[in-house]
């Protein structure tokens, strides 16, 4: 019943930009897949190539097997929440979302009944006669949303739908699509640039930067184990080492020589979602490579625990008490790597200036290639 | 975010709707707007089939159309200042001081444009004949003697005619004014202030160039709108100007070709005198700074400044009214002559306008003419503003030009090209039957009023509501109808009301297409009144009146829909 989006080598530059660089996905029936990155790296613009507002200069939509990329709009059933909303301020909140409807010619019985039901999931009953214009920003995202539904599309898009709205709203709006998310089971693509939104709702992710995608996967599997250096950081601060491939292990994992000594790396090979057999353990001793590992992975670890892998000192430069965490930066090797660590929020406070040793998990490193500078 | 392409929700292939659509607009403007120009440029180089130039000289020789045409240019370069001068005397402290009233005082300076300058010249010519009103007002005040009196319409016509055009036209000037001053940030001018600049310096240096396209853009309308107003000068029997010369022609524009060549050089004057202005006014800057971030010059005016503005806008504003309280006296009078006041009052012609046979006729003709006029301004302003804003079609920049021209384009000239190029063709030819070519001629000259509306109500509404629409599954035609049409529509109908309003009141085109008295529109039907004796032009007042309430009603409505950026529609 739901809807399989395939997208294949879709490009589109504006002038001298590029909004979109050879970009191919594919989104499973049902699937809420979220589409994140940094303003202006073309997730908008995905967005709307797939429901036909942008044309793309080259590459292929299809839904299911159809290939719909010279298919007009408004004969996609591509329905998507823009992101101001975009409700017309001469239609009442009934009309606006009775719109869809009406142009599908349903009989008027069955507009009012879908209408009334459609209000009804969005909690909006009893706003059905206001205009737009006399609605909170919340009620107005309710509103957006319902009228995106309300058509059985086949695809649901979402353009940042939350960016409009306070903090708490949001946490309570994000639960709200996830639930009707599932009560529908639409396929729904979802572009936001807050990666707290897409780690705690999406089922899969990709990350664009600049056009380009960085990864594809399921969110703790991006999280966890990134595959460049921009996929790591949008997705939360990390820190990164460079070094060199000292030795590979006939146990699959190696070691790394670098600025806070040998460091031993478990392998790449389990993680989901990145599963390019050119890329995983394509590293030969002596490559330049990157460890890259979570401020959370990073453990103070106290004189009783000589068996601890991994371990180098490093100086507290200052503390930042978060209530459920503490961050703290700090440097090691003398100055030349910048650390940031996580501890729980109800431990001791560890004073700036002071000495620590730190060990870091080897599955909880990731390997990465040098970035070009 | 990155831009995107507007147009490309409705798809980049086009309909059988946009087809047709198109295909009519390019039509319609082909052959009613480039033929009849290009008969007119065809007519003034060939004779006889033969290519020649000799028309040229005919005219350069005949020392009465090079008078006339010398004439005229002085008029519109005299109009042109003193309606500048006005236009700047009442626009800057108008835009700089907010004060009581102020929005009652903004629709004020709009009422000179609803007083046609050719009805004011019914007033004034009674006012200043041998015996009319002011050569008996200064008898009796001794000033003058009785046995002779000033021969003001002798002497004094040229400038009665400046007069008469600046009162009515300096409005177009001040809205103008007003727009660009509207935008000028108030910081540019507090930088100048902090650098030392004040008063008159800080004006020339730093306001009056900002302003200065917005002015251009005003005066250029002024400057053909008076170059080429036929109807002014006719009723005052001030002949001696181009347009009058051109009005003559038409009885001979069969036998004697040479109003083509006079008809050419009208244009080819108005074109170089647009082109020129354009060129001055070119933005040599672009703004820099975000358009939100606009401060606005306003402060609240210190009480005797505010009474100063309102003594300056309710002074001038009585004068412009002037000629037309003439009109409307003589609308009422049941006697009057040699005496400076009627003797008697009567509303008499009022009543006769509704069973005087040539009243009655024009009045309903014209209606009937600026209904349809009207539709098709609104029909045709809707379709090309939507093409431009919203669509890529080639040719894009041709279009918005061909939409655009008739705002320079004189009324006399294409008159005269319709007279010419439509001679004999059935249900056109206007000797037989006007009615179609009016309806067109008065569409093409106010097509730009609902164009440059429409755009601006396309330009005003984010293209994401006509979006979501067609996302939603909507076809083009019902986006178009349930959506943009409904979203723009205060933008129309201000457009579409000032469209009507001076279709009813049009001149130049009801003077030279209709020549049968049961095609005669308004004008045609007052300037026929005046010139009988009897009781003709107070009946032809009375009409006049009458056609000023209407318009009075029209730009009221118009700027109740359009609010401030009614100013927009008058510019080029």
């Amino acid at each position: 019943m739901a809807v399989r989006v395939r997208i294949e080598h879709l490009s589109k530059r504006y002038g001298s930009t590029v909004a979109l660089d050879d970009v191919s996905i594919e989104v499973a029936p049902g699937e809420l897949f979220f589409l994140i990155g940094p303003s202006g790296c073309g997730k908008t613009t995905l967005l709307r190539a797939i429901a036909g507002l942008v044309e793309p200069d080259s590459g292929t939509v299809f839904f299911d097997d159809r290939n719909i990329t010279s298919v007009p709009a408004h004969r996609r059933n591509a329905a998507l929440v823009f992101q101001g909303y975009a409700l017309w301020p001469h239609m009442t909140v009934a009309q606006n979302v009775e719109y869809g409807l009406r142009v599908r010619r349903w009989s008027a019985a069955e507009r009012r009944r879908r209408v009334a039901e459609m209000l009804e999931i969005v909690h909006l009953a009893d706003l059905a006669g206001r205009y737009p214009g006399e609605l909170s920003g919340g009620q107005q995202q309710r509103v957006a949303l319902a009228r995106a539904l309300v058509v059985r599309p086949d695809v649901l898009l979402m353009d940042e739908p939350l960016s409009n709205l306070d903090a708490l709203l949001r946490l309570e709006m994000r639960r709200e699509i996830v639930r009707i998310h599932r009560q529908t089971g639409i396929t729904t693509l979802y572009v936001t640039h807050d990666q707290k939104e897409a780690l705690s709702m999406a089922q899969r992710i990709a990350i664009l930067n600049a056009g380009r995608i960085e990864q594809t996967g399921r969110p703790d599997a991006c999280y966890r184990r990134p595959r460049t250096q921009f996929a790591a950081r949008f997705l939360g601060d990390a820190n990164f080492v460079d070094g060199t491939i000292a030795v590979l292990r006939t146990d699959g994992r190696c070691e790394v020589a670098g600025p806070l000594g040998r460091l031993l790396v478990a392998a790449e090979a389990e993680s989901p979602g990145t599963a390019d057999p050119s890329d995983s353990g394509g590293f030969s001793p002596g490559q330049s490579v990157v460890c890259c590992f979570r401020p959370e992975s990073a453990r103070v670890v106290g004189a009783a625990e000589p068996e601890a892998v991994n371990c180098f000192r490093a100086r507290v430069l200052g503390g930042n008490y978060l209530g459920d965490t503490i961050e703290y930066d700090l440097s090691a090797a003398d100055g030349a790597v910048p650390l940031r660590i996580r501890t729980v929020g109800s431990g001791l406070p560890i004073p700036d200036g002071s000495e620590v040793t730190l060990s870091v998990a080897p599955e909880d490193i990731v390997l990465l290639k040098p970035e070009n500078k | 975010m990155a831009a995107y392409s507007p147009h490309a929700f409705m798809g980049r292939r086009f309909s059988r709707f946009d087809l047709t659509a198109l295909a009519l607009v390019v039509v319609f403007l082909a052959v009613f707007l480039l033929y009849p120009l290009g008969y007119v440029v065809r007519g003034a180089f060939v004779v006889d089939r033969k290519p020649t130039l000799e028309l040229f000289r005919l005219l350069w020789d005949n020392p009465i159309f090079r008078i006339s045409l010398g004439n005229s240019f002085a008029i519109a370069l005299c109009v042109v200042v003193v309606s500048s001068l006005i236009g700047f005397a009442l626009a800057l402290p108008m835009s700089r001081y907010a004060f009581r009233g102020k929005q009652a005082l903004s629709a004020l300076m709009l009422a000179p444009m609803i007083l046609p300058p050719f009805v004011g010249a019914i007033g004034v010519y009674h006012f200043l004949t041998r015996y009319g009103s002011l050569n008996l007002l200064l008898m009796r005040l001794g000033l003058i003697n009785e046995q002779n009196p000033i021969d003001w319409l002798g002497r004094y016509r040229f400038w009665g005619v400046v007069l008469l055009e600046s009162l009515h036209l300096y409005p177009i000037i001040y809205l103008n004014l007003m727009a660009a001053l509207a935008s000028v940030d108030a910081t540019l001018e507090e930088a100048a202030r902090n650098l030392g600049a004040r008063g008159w310096r800080l004006f020339r240096d730093i306001t009056f160039p900002l302003i200065l396209p917005g002015y251009f853009a005003g005066a250029i309308i002024v400057f053909i709108w008076a170059f080429t107003d036929l109807g002014t000068p006719l009723i005052f029997g001030y002949r001696e100007v181009a347009p009058v010369k051109i009005f003559d022609q038409v009885d001979e524009a069969e036998s004697n070709p040479i109003g083509y060549a006079l008809v050419l050089i009208v244009l080819l004057v108005t074109a170089l005198v647009f082109v020129l202005s354009r060129w001055a006014a070119r933005a040599r800057w672009t703004a820099t700074g975000e358009r939100g971030g606009l401060r606005s010059r306003e402060r609240r005016a210190a009480p005797w400044t505010a009474a100063a503005i309102w003594a300056l806008m309710l002074g001038v504003t009585a004068v412009a009214v002037l000629p037309h309280l003439c009109v409307f006296l003589k609308s009422v009078a049941a006697r009057w002559s040699i005496s400076i006041l009627p003797e008697r009052y009567t509303a008499d012609y009022y009543r006769l306008l509704f069973h005087h046979p040539l009243a009655l006729s024009s009045i309903r003709f014209s209606l009937l003419l600026s209904l349809f006029s009207t539709a098709a301004d609104l029909a045709l302003g809707f379709l090309i503003a939507h093409y431009l804003t919203r669509r890529r079609i080639r040719g894009r920049a041709l279009l918005e030009l061909l939409a655009m021209l008739p705002l320079a384009l004189p009324g006399i000239v294409l008159a005269f090209g319709y007279l010419s190029g439509f001679a004999g063709v059935p249900w056109l030819d206007p000797r037989v039957n006007p009615t179609l070519l009016l309806v067109v001629a008065y569409s093409i000259r106010r097509l730009p009023f609902t164009v440059r509306a429409a755009i601006a109500g396309f330009e005003q509404t984010s293209v994401v509501f006509e979006e979501a629409s067609a996302n939603l599954g909507a076809r083009p035609l019902t986006t178009m109808r349930r959506i943009s049409i409904p979203l723009i529509f205060p933008h129309l109908m201000a457009g579409g009301v000032l469209a009507f309003a001076f279709a009813m009141l049009e001149v130049s085109e009801s003077l030279m297409l209709a020549f049968r008295r049961e095609h005669y529109p308004i004008a045609k039907a007052i300037y026929t009144l005046v010139g009988r004796i009897d009781d003709g032009p107070f009946v032809a007042s009375a009409m006049g009146i009458l056609g000023m309430v209407f318009l009075l009603v029209c730009f009221l409505l118009a700027a109740r829909f359009m609010g401030r950026r009614l100013g927009e529609v008058f510019r080029m």
